[in-house]
């Protein structure tokens, strides 16, 4: 055990760091396999009829935007594409301008316009409390966009919507902790019967399981079900994901090692421990 | 003959009794928001929470009459609670501060709540032995609580000038800023007791391993589930979910917080009673074993829908 | 007085806000949405007696001469830096494109937040990489029952989440995975969920009734 809390930590940053940085160097991609959760995820949107609304919340910051901005730009395309109407939303505060930035670029290739095929309304302070607030009033909780002012109303895809999530088809949260998934559970999915979908971290991939299929109906497990849904909507969006989906493949090769190297040091720091014990009880003999 | 008659007659008293039950919960139903009826106040697919609460409350007080009136109630051992007085204890002998980090979460979240009462205790302890006591806050109203807790927690060891302001530090509203701040604080002041309790999020591990390569004595806590093995891995010592909540009931002992964890698990039983009894029901009405006629299985059925 | 009042205030909103979770009055709806505006505004103006024990600590430390007080310097000309340009961004000189704006199309303040804030988040992030394969190392030991179940369950965690996982194990990685995550994992996140819930529902009922006052430091 002096073995162990002896060894310098920074031989194992080191080779952390060396490993994934020649791996993402190389690059190479790898298809991944279907999951249910994915294809539940997929054939919620596929389901909707056209010029449905879904609500997308980015519940995220720059931290996790490594694994949530692939699920993010591939939600907004399968959305566009399928001429659903957004309305963008945030309950985190550096959200926004990622959200806007992908719109911008993402909705000219579908031909949707600001106001009538997707609002971005921006940040709105208060966590839980926002969400609820939302739920029970878009108008009073934006009373104006996120882009240049506009009054609600004069929103055409804003003026259809009434309080209490009526009209509102779906809702989909980019969760990257809190607030996110299991509080638009709490103060939406629960109140007002909207079906839920989300895209998560890894660490709170977990929590989703004791929710589906009933309060959430589909979601993206970490980086693993972004890459699988970008898979799926590869050929509907006509290759538009393409270099995202490929970029991200190269991604789980990387992560693929850096968990074997894991698994390796686990193995290892085993094997110390366990020999170590050994010594030490011949030594007592 | 008389035994087949009184079955019979159970029965039927059983079956009318779930007629009822039927019929109240179509008055109920009945009316809408717009209509008349008990649903215009009260929004009635909520009443079985309302039920669960107004329970848990009676229970709650009952338990806290009953421990007011001298009835023992015991917690059993706790770890990673014993390890709080030595973790301290270690700081004094080594002549560095103690770190107190009460989570990330704001003044709403309950664990904060609880982690301003354990700070309270904490700087009492700290106060006693003349220790320093560090405790960086990410949220402004936060750091009046602590503010609060660790002066109450000095006057508490009879030394308030053992309290100071400047030890309580807002840091950033940022996570990440937050735990480099942290970070940083466990890099040159060289705390030689790190408690971590309270809410955490991605930051915790973190936390955890810089506090362990400064070679501190760790002891965390949360009810964060998600956040739980990272401090398993990295701490000495862990104070898992429910055990949080009975943080301040096991320091104080006081009758009030000791009801309350008692209430808690008797809900929990008959919780557990519950879950098994709804496995059974839902089973039987899967399977379609209940008879056409009105029964409780479908009543059952009707109020939960599985 | 001094007592009383924060009881009564704290016992009269939570009541409030419970009500107009149950009730269907069209009314509650809007007491709720009001209170809750409110505590919106105190969080904001708190924000104020953060930065003043930021300033005030970190002057201190400065005239000090503390060890790190050098940090304490960049530490308040950056606050001082980003307000001064997050509010000047309103001024037509400190536009896109302006007098001193920032490069192309963006201000200053997107700059800043695009070329430091972002990658600077995203780093202290990138830091669980490295030190979950450390504490992976130190502390996942096979010394107990228990602690051999939570060593198998991270590697199968491990290797179902990833491609070359599924690879290695012939497919049945990812099987075990869900199996692990649908059927146990669940149940042990339920269990948790109802046991954590329970303690808040008690804390928070005791907070609402006025019976816990610890906030008042009694």
């Amino acid at each position: 055990m002096a073995a162990i809390h002896d060894f310098d930590r920074r031989w194992i940053f080191l080779a952390m760091g060396v490993l994934v940085t020649t791996l993402y160097t190389l690059g190479s991609e790898k298809a991944l396999t279907n999951s249910e959760y994915v294809d539940s995820y997929y054939a919620t949107i596929e389901a909707l009829p056209e010029g449905s609304v879904v609500m997308l919340s980015a519940d995220f910051d720059p931290a996790s935007a490594a694994e949530l901005l692939p699920a993010y730009t591939a939600t907004i395309h399968h959305l566009l594409k399928r001429n659903l109407k957004v309305v963008n939303v945030a309950t985190w505060p550096p959200a926004p301008p990622y959200t806007r930035e992908e719109f911008y670029r993402i909705a000219p290739m579908y031909g949707a316009e600001y106001g009538t095929d997707w609002t971005a309304m921006g940040f709105l302070p208060g966590d839980d409390v926002a969400m609820g607030n939302i739920g029970q009033s878009l108008r009073s909780a934006y009373p104006k966009d996120d882009v240049d002012g506009t009054e609600y109303d004069n929103l055409p895809l804003m003026a259809g919507l009434g309080d209490n999530m009526e009209g509102v088809d779906l809702l989909i949260t980019m969760s990257a902790g809190y607030p996110g998934i299991l509080e638009w559970i709490a103060q939406v999915g629960g109140r007002y019967e909207t079906p839920i979908l989300a895209a998560t971290t890894a660490v709170q991939t977990p929590d989703l399981f004791a929710f589906y299929p009933n309060q959430c109906v589909g979601f993206l497990g970490a980086a693993t079900g972004a890459t699988r849904y970008l898979q799926l909507i590869d050929e509907l969006t006509d290759g538009a994901v393409e270099e995202v989906k490929l970029e991200n493949q190269k991604r789980m090769m990387v992560q693929s090692w850096a968990h074997m190297l894991i698994i390796l040091l686990i193995v290892v720091g085993n094997l110390i421990y366990f020999f170590g014990a050994k010594g030490k009880q011949g030594a007592k003999a | 003959m008389t035994l087949a008659l009184i079955l019979a007659q159970v029965a039927d008293a059983r079956d009318s009794a779930a007629q009822r039950a039927w019929d109240w919960l179509d008055e109920v139903g009945a009316g809408g928001a717009d209509g008349g009826g008990i649903s215009e106040w009260i929004d009635t697919g909520k009443i079985p929470t309302l039920a669960a609460i107004l329970l848990f409350g009676f229970i709650m007080f009952r338990a806290q009459s009953k421990a007011h009136k001298g009835k023992e109630i015991s917690i059993r051992r706790i770890a990673g609670l014993d390890a709080l007085d030595e973790a301290i204890g270690r700081a004094t002998e080594m002549g560095r501060p103690v770190l107190y980090v009460p989570g990330i979460d704001e003044i709403k979240e309950i664990q904060t709540i609880y982690s301003m009462m354990i700070l309270r205790h904490v700087a009492r302890k700290t106060a006693e032995f003349g220790t320093d006591l560090i405790v960086p806050v990410r949220d402004s109203i936060v750091m009046t609580f602590a503010e609060e807790a660790v002066k109450a927690g000095c006057m508490d060891a009879g030394r308030p000038e053992a309290f100071d302001k400047d030890n309580v530090r807002y840091l950033s509203n940022e996570q990440f800023a937050y735990c480099a701040g942290v970070a940083g604080i466990m890099a040159r002041e060289k705390p030689a007791a790190n408690i971590m309790l309270g809410m955490f999020f991605a930051e915790s591990l973190i936390l955890a391993e810089t506090g362990f390569m400064g070679g501190a004595i760790q002891v965390a806590g949360t009810a964060k589930q998600h956040q739980l093995p990272f401090f398993v891995a990295a701490c000495d010592y862990t104070i898992m979910g429910e055990e949080y909540f009975a943080v301040t009931a096991y320091l104080t002992r006081e009758p009030n917080l000791l009801a309350t964890i008692h209430a808690a698990d008797i809900l929990k039983l008959i919780g557990m009673a519950m879950l098994f009894v709804g496995i059974v029901l839902a089973s039987i009405y899967a399977a379609e074993w209940y008879a056409d006629d009105m029964s409780w299985i479908k009543v059952y059925h009707r109020m939960f829908g599985v | 007085m001094k007592r009383e009042i924060p009881i009564l205030l704290t016992v009269l909103c939570g009541l409030t806000i419970i009500w107009s979770f149950f009730s269907n009055y069209p009314k509650a709806d809007a007491a709720n949405t009001e209170l809750l505006q409110w505590a919106l505004i105190f969080f904001s103006v708190a924000f104020i007696l953060g930065i003043t024990n930021l300033i005030r600590v970190s002057l201190k430390q400065i005239a000090a001469k503390h060890n790190d007080s050098a940090y304490k310097i960049i530490l308040l000309v950056v606050m001082f830096a980003y307000l001064f340009i997050g509010l000047a961004e309103q001024h037509e000189w400190f536009g896109p494109g302006s007098l001193f704006g920032g490069p192309g199309d963006m201000t200053v303040k997107d700059w800043v937040y695009r070329k430091m804030f972002i990658p600077l988040q995203a780093t202290m992030f990138s830091l669980l990489a490295f030190f979950i394969a450390s504490a992976a190392f130190r502390a996942f030991r096979a010394r107990s029952m228990e602690s051999t179940l939570l060593l198998l369950a991270g590697a199968i965690v491990m290797l179902g989440q990833v491609p070359l996982g599924e690879q290695i194990t012939g497919g049945l990685a990812p099987r075990w995975l869900a199996f692990l995550m649908v059927y146990i994992n669940a149940a042990g996140q339920k269990a948790i969920i109802i046991g954590a819930t329970l303690g808040v529902l008690a804390t928070g009922l005791r907070i609402v009734l006025g019976i816990e006052r610890s906030y008042l430091s009694e």
